[in-house]
């Protein structure tokens, strides 16, 4: 709840700059990805390979969405 | 492997619209000016929330404490029931302003990824129904616990999708 608030908040006009404030927002979420995974999804009791399969799947789309936006603003 | 290789369909998707907003950023901006931010928000609260339901209700099968899993999975199915009844309120809103899949590439997007979101909604929720069902019958095999494991676990990746098309969606500019 509180990421979310975190990503709503940074995410409206703030005057902070836009392109920052995105990234912020868009790595917010991963985290809140990352929390539902450990912590509803029980990833942190699941076998190494699945865990890693599901990181590295968030981890592609994290980075790829950034550096799309960033390079295509 | 069926929650990853949805994960990985979606990915496709978000990132094609990553591509897509890259072509013309000032009209997924300006589209996105036409949402009401709090529609998004409040559908983040519901499933997060439901989410959190699931959680607690799949520990209580797990103790063979039924009354309290099926009230769990009850109030989880409540959030799913406002999920949908709030984005069929926001898709109506923009159907009617002449905001729908074909007004241009954002609001395809849009359709296309909620719509699709929806429907795993309606199938998680069926899940979440047999859940209910089976929590019923008191403390379950080993084996049961792990179907209900899974199908708990398929709810989390509604939640996890929507986690990310709230921001791609309405927060990004």
């Amino acid at each position: 709840m509180v990421a979310t608030l975190i990503s709503w908040s940074v995410g409206i006009d703030h005057g902070m700059d836009y392109r920052f404030s995105t990234v912020v927002v868009l790595l917010v979420t991963f985290v809140k990805v990352d929390l539902v995974g450990r912590n509803f999804m029980e990833l942190r009791d699941a076998k190494p390979l699945l865990r890693l399969i599901f990181y590295g799947v968030c981890v592609v789309m994290c980075t790829a969405l950034i550096a799309m936006y960033l390079v295509t603003g | 492997m069926l929650i990853i290789g949805d994960l990985i369909i979606f990915g496709v998707i978000f990132i094609a619209f990553m591509h897509a907003r890259g072509g013309d950023p000032d009209l997924f901006n300006g589209s996105q000016m036409l949402l009401h931010r709090a529609f998004g928000g409040v559908n983040t609260l519901l499933l997060v929330t439901s989410s959190l339901l699931v959680a607690l209700a799949v520990n209580a099968i797990r103790r063979g404490t039924a009354t309290p899993a099926r009230r769990l999975l009850f109030a989880a199915l409540l959030c799913a029931a406002l999920f949908l009844g709030n984005k069929g309120i926001e898709w109506m809103a923009l159907l009617s302003s002449g905001h729908g899949p074909t007004a241009n590439s954002y609001f395809m997007y849009f359709f296309v990824l909620t719509g699709l979101h929806a429907v795993h909604v309606v199938l998680g929720a069926t899940l979440l129904i047999v859940m209910t069902r089976m929590a019923r019958r008191g403390p379950l095999r080993d084996d049961q616990i792990s179907t209900v494991e899974s199908f708990g676990c398929c709810w989390h990746l509604v939640d996890v999708l929507w986690l990310v098309i709230f921001p791609l969606l309405y927060l990004m500019h």
